[in-house]
């Protein structure tokens, strides 16, 4: 059962962060100018962050969906929407308006909430919450780790 | 926890090293690093030279 909510958690957050990862790879220009109106780092993090974040979220997002690495990927994506909270949380205490850049490119397409404000902080915890079930629950099915050891024995 | 470590380092150079070379080939890559600003004395001194001749840019 547990193995199984895990698998369900895995396949949720690995599909969300690989294509909100693919959606910001796919424009980074977007993305850098969204983390510009965030006025929240320096120029020179603001190109370095624009263009190794989406690469970081896409490989988090594979190796949980994959099942390598899965509980240490989710233990930092845990940690990485921690501060996409304190970040979009900032910007709301500030009275910024912005786009919180998530989902990017497929926001247009599939015309889903992407703005900076309290849905997004909600959605983030939601992610948070289940990133730690993935670490916490250590049983999974259906895992490329779990192939490998059992080839192992 | 050592394996922790080894994981958690292991997955943020692969994401650089992706991030990286892919930025270097995309042809929507950004530039990282500013463009480097010329010092006062590299300023007069171009200013002396004149215009580089269109034959010798092609050169360059």
């Amino acid at each position: 059962m547990a193995g199984s909510i895990s698998l369900i958690f895995r396949i949720l957050i690995g599909s969300i962060f690989m294509l909100a990862g693919l959606a910001k790879i796919s424009d980074p220009v977007r993305f850098l100018l969204t983390l510009r109106e965030f006025q929240l780092f320096p120029e020179i993090s603001v190109r370095f962050l624009a263009v190794y974040l989406p690469w970081l979220e896409f490989v988090l997002g594979l190796s949980i969906l994959l099942g390598v690495m899965y509980r240490t990927s989710a233990l930092m994506l845990a940690g990485m929407n921690m501060l996409f909270i304190i970040a979009i949380g900032s910007v709301i205490l500030r009275g910024i308006e912005v786009d919180c850049g998530c989902f990017g490119l497929f926001a247009d397409i599939l015309k889903l909430p992407d703005m900076a404000d309290w849905k997004a902080i909600v959605r983030n915890l939601l992610f948070t919450g289940m990133c730690i079930g993935i670490f916490i629950i250590k049983k999974t099915v259906i895992s490329l780790e779990g192939y490998i050891r059992s080839k192992e024995v | 926890m050592r394996k922790v470590v080894f994981e958690v380092i292991f997955i943020l150079l692969i994401s650089l090293f992706l991030s990286l070379v892919y930025n270097a080939v995309s042809p929507t890559g950004l530039r990282i690093l500013p463009k480097k600003k010329e010092t006062s004395a590299q300023l007069s001194l171009r200013a002396e030279r004149g215009p580089v001749p269109s034959i010798a840019r092609e050169l360059i």
